[in-house]
């Protein structure tokens, strides 16, 4: 994205240094605390503020499952509604994050991509038919 | 490790053996004297008293990152967990520590918890630092993103067009947040 703000605070913050320092839980806290978290949540992160919005690129690992998905959105679980929004939700994530690559190529090239270490993908059709793919 | 006195009471009225201390200067000034096998628990102290064979008893351990209010909080912790492990050293009890670590956060305000999840982090005590993290995660799970940056004290540098634009852009990833 195209900012690259450092986390320096502006000098006008010292009025206030306590709520101040707070403030400044620094990168890997708050990767700590974000991996209690689906990651759908973390890309809300970025609205926060310049800084929290350069975060979630650097995120270690991506978890995004239909429940936490559906949660997230209070969607009501019908399958349909799931898939498309699942569906809507990877997509628009792999076009920020990633780039507009296929599944099937996604799927072959992945784990060599980006050092993953840990892939697990399933993939449901509507009749039942469960692809499942561990790297 | 520090091996003088390797395990200083074994019985449960542990205080009629004079126990080991150590003490422990907060950034106001404040000094604590912290059993042994507690302040074994902070991994700052533990490898300060390691790697440092000149020190004494006497020795005073300054902890300016640490503020009075979040050692009573750690010292809380750790105490209740080293209670823990001598009543059963092979397996904590889950149930127990689970009522203790709930209503332990429950009096705890977002100041607090982010106080304290900063002195869980310099003095190194990676039990209560994941304890901690996920308690702050459960309290912005779901929450507006205002409610986010209040809660980190997070100052909105955008414009409100750029912020507009983001809402916009990000979209698919805001249905169904809370109302605060």
């Amino acid at each position: 994205m195209e900012t690259n703000q450092k986390t320096h605070k502006p000098e006008n913050a010292q009025d206030n240094e306590n709520s101040d320092r707070l403030s400044c839980l620094h990168d890997a806290i708050l990767f700590h605390i974000f991996s209690f978290l689906p990651t759908i949540y973390v890309v809300q992160s970025n609205i926060l503020s310049k800084r929290w919005k350069t975060l979630w690129n650097s995120l270690p690992y991506l978890d995004f499952d239909d429940e936490s998905v559906t949660s997230a959105m209070g969607i009501e679980h019908s399958e349909e509604t799931i898939r498309i929004k699942l569906t809507n939700v990877l997509n628009n994530f792999l076009l920020h994050r990633l780039l507009q690559y296929s599944e099937a190529w996604l799927l072959n090239h992945l784990p060599t991509f980006c050092n993953l270490k840990h892939l697990d993908l399933e993939v449901g059709s509507e009749d039942g038919d469960m692809v499942e793919a561990v790297a | 490790m520090s091996s003088s006195i390797a395990s200083s009471s074994s019985s449960s009225s542990s205080s009629s053996k004079k126990e080991k201390k150590i003490s422990l200067k907060t950034s106001d000034g404040e000094v604590f004297e912290v059993e042994e096998p507690v302040a074994m628990q902070l991994e700052i102290v533990r490898s300060f008293f390691a790697d440092n064979e000149d020190v004494t008893e006497q020795t005073v351990m300054p902890l300016p990152n640490v503020s009075t209010a979040a050692m009573h909080g750690i010292l809380e912790y750790c105490r209740a967990h080293e209670e823990f492990r001598r009543r059963m050293p092979e397996a904590a009890p889950e149930e127990e520590v689970r009522a203790f670590e709930a209503g332990y956060v429950d009096r705890k305000s977002n100041e607090e918890l982010k106080e304290m999840i900063l002195a869980a982090n310099y003095l190194n005590i990676s039990k209560l630092l994941d304890f901690l993290t996920g308690v702050a995660a459960k309290r912005i799970e779901n929450k507006s993103v205002e409610y986010v940056r209040a809660f980190f004290g997070v100052e909105n540098d955008f414009t409100p067009e750029e912020e507009a634009n983001l809402r916009r852009e990000y979209e698919w990833a805001f249905e169904g947040v809370d109302e605060d």
